[in-house]
């Protein structure tokens, strides 16, 4: 089976720096694997278990340091990695970027099974990547995946977390699976690992190379735009309390729980 | 060459103009029907089961059917607020509930296909093309996080996540939807804006207001057929089981939480806290650092990546207040926070601060509460 997993670099840091364009500044920070997709990798490796003839091609986009993700999952057993580096590519929101990936998974990865991402990513948050990039490529998907309990050639079946229930879907290959973390530990890489990947290559590509229309990547293709950015206020007028804590605690909570009582009347 | 103007140019040119007129008045016409049909707020109507089996509304498609109906004043012709129900059982005996709470008309899309996500991603993004809605709000849950980003895609539109404040700006000389999230963990708001329509949201549950007054018993509704010739049926519901989950519902409508973090130590301080929950009759939850001590299960975790919670008061024992947990506890109307560290950011965070050590006034509590106990008796 032929597998390709979406990763991405995050920034892991609390000083986050904004451009006067208002998108986040990623050069000088500190960057990790984006830890939903450590579990997306963990994923595939499972799969490829199962299916030993299976093949897992890492898949990023992202500034030249994004590179280091891709080599920490050939680390962790990944076979190759495709790399989108472009100027064009940067200010993506979720719609430009799954587009960029879904024109780099037709035009140049071309033959697929399964395609795995992490369902959420720890900077943005959106949860929005992976159900966009299954529309692109007119795929179907399961979200909120929680184990993966069978996968051939023609199916997968998976538990996935519903709203106040578990649900097991199955769905055709090919399909689009986003995963969230679980309880399995992930194990880093030993140097040794890093050692036997370095054969292993990363190919690198940029927009003409995916076939994709430069109005349809970056800034220029994203619907959404920031208007501002700001820290969050503090609104609360910090009252101390030097004595007789139990006292006060429990006036508060007598004065909710009597306001119910008389609502209730 | 463009000099050359023979009478066939000639012909071609007079005939691209008269279609260029035509076209210019069929626009009019458009337009013209544009306007004498107001434009139109989506809202998802998320349904839910009840224990009994019945249907009812997600809490959250309240507060945004009033979010909407203040969205919607906004603008110098009010927009209609529409709710889209989805559900193909019979949504009769509660539909009265969507006008109640903001909806001018409801949108009852049906399909037999409608049955996993992606049908009804399908199906809701049907109606929107023939509807053309200007602002579509769905709520942030784990089925509106999972269509919201493939109607989106299907509309080729764009679609901010989980955000807690909604705002009309005018932008360009056009009034557009401004929508407030919290990004980087929680670090920063930013405030996002779409250039296309329908401008998309989804919006994190518990945070806006359901309304208090009644808004209109009753009000228009319209059956739409949805179109699914060239939809592909991939997907295959096997089984779905109940999540133990339950309690955190509990926990979104508590009015009063206790909750204990890393601060709490052990085991046998997190039993006396849950004690005092049991006494005084509040829901009990716990920080990232309890969880991860194992002092409390996953469920019952508050903040960016566990819960968000909006209770009356929310009393945070031995909990410091990274980010990420004041980001779950924003919409709390009173904080209580004991930590023995003065720079804890909780305290700088709280209503009232108690600068102590938590299992200490954990113990003060419980015998407060035995003495008056035993007087009562």
């Amino acid at each position: 089976m032929k597998i390709i997993v979406c990763i991405k670099q995050v920034p892991d840091t609390n000083d986050v720096k904004w451009s006067k364009e208002n998108t986040i500044i990623r050069e000088g920070l500190i960057n990790i694997i984006n830890p939903y997709d450590e579990y997306a990798i963990q994923a595939a490796l499972d799969i490829k278990k199962i299916n030993p003839d299976s093949e897992i091609t890492l898949l990023s986009m992202g500034p030249q340091c994004a590179k280091e993700v891709l080599e920490y999952g050939l680390a962790l057993g990944a076979d190759s990695a495709v790399h989108l580096c472009d100027k064009r590519f940067s200010g993506a929101d979720t719609k430009a970027t799954s587009k960029t990936l879904a024109a780099a998974i037709k035009n140049v990865i071309k033959d697929y099974d399964i395609i795995i991402a992490g369902q959420f990513a720890i900077d943005g948050d959106t949860a929005q990547t992976g159900p966009s990039l299954a529309c692109q490529l007119n795929l179907p998907v399961l979200t909120f995946v929680k184990s993966i309990l069978d996968a051939d050639n023609e199916k997968i079946t998976a538990r996935c977390e519903g709203e106040n229930e578990i649900i097991t879907m199955e769905t055709t290959v090919p399909c689009v699976l986003c995963v969230l973390k679980n309880n399995k530990e992930i194990k880093n890489p030993k140097i040794q690992d890093y050692i036997n990947a370095q054969n292993k290559k990363i190919k690198s590509f940029n927009i003409e190379e995916i076939e994709l229309n430069p109005d349809e990547a970056g800034i220029k293709g994203s619907p959404t735009f920031v208007q501002r950015a700001f820290k969050p206020e503090i609104k609360r007028w910090v009252r101390k309390v030097k004595y007789n804590y139990a006292k006060e605690i429990l006036s508060h909570i007598r004065e909710e729980n009597g306001k119910e009582i008389r609502q209730e009347q | 060459m463009a000099k050359k103007s023979d009478k066939n140019n000639k012909n071609k040119e007079s005939k691209e103009i008269k279609n260029f007129e035509e076209q210019k008045e069929a626009e009019k016409c458009d337009e013209v029907k544009e306007q004498t049909e107001s434009k139109e707020i989506f809202v998802y109507a998320q349904t839910a089961c009840m224990e009994n089996g019945g249907l009812m509304f997600h809490s959250v498609v309240y507060e945004l059917l009033n979010a909407a109906q203040d969205l919607a004043s906004k603008f110098p012709e009010k927009l209609k607020v529409c709710a889209i129900v989805t559900s193909n059982e019979n949504p009769d005996d509660i539909k009265a509930s969507l006008y109640e709470n903001g909806a001018d008309k409801i949108y009852h899309i049906k399909h037999e296909k409608m049955t996993d996500y992606t049908g009804i991603a399908q199906g809701i993004a049907e109606l929107c093309k023939t509807k053309k809605p200007e602002i579509f709000l769905i709520g942030a849950t784990i089925l509106g996080r999972s269509i919201a980003p493939l109607i989106a895609s299907k509309l080729d539109t764009g679609l901010t996540a989980d955000c807690t404040k909604l705002e009309i700006t005018t932008f360009k000389d056009e009034k557009k939807l401004a929508s407030t999230r919290p990004t980087f963990g929680g670090q920063l708001m930013a405030t996002i804006l779409c250039k296309n329509t329908p401008q998309m949201a989804t919006v994190r549950p518990s945070v806006l207001l359901k309304r208090e007054d009644i808004y209109k018993k009753e009000g228009e509704f319209e059956e739409f057929t949805p179109n699914f010739e060239d939809y592909k049926d991939c997907i295959k519901i096997l089984a779905k089981e109940t999540n133990k989950n339950k309690l955190s519902s509990e926990l979104e409508n508590a009015q009063i939480i206790v909750a204990g973090g890393k601060g709490l130590k052990n085991e046998e301080n997190f039993c006396k806290l849950r004690k005092f929950a049991n006494i005084i009759g509040a829901a009990i939850a716990g920080s990232r650092g309890a969880v991860d001590m194992g002092l409390i299960d996953k469920e019952h975790q508050i903040g960016q990546t566990g819960k968000t919670v909006a209770p009356k008061i929310y009393i945070a024992f031995g909990i410091s207040g990274a980010i990420h947990h004041l980001a779950g506890i924003n919409n709390a109307e009173k904080i209580i926070a004991i930590n023995n560290d003065e720079n804890a950011p909780i305290i700088e965070n709280s209503d009232i601060a108690i600068v102590d050590d938590a299992v200490k006034v954990l113990d003060e509590l419980l015998k407060e509460l035995m003495e008056e106990h035993s007087k009562e008796e």
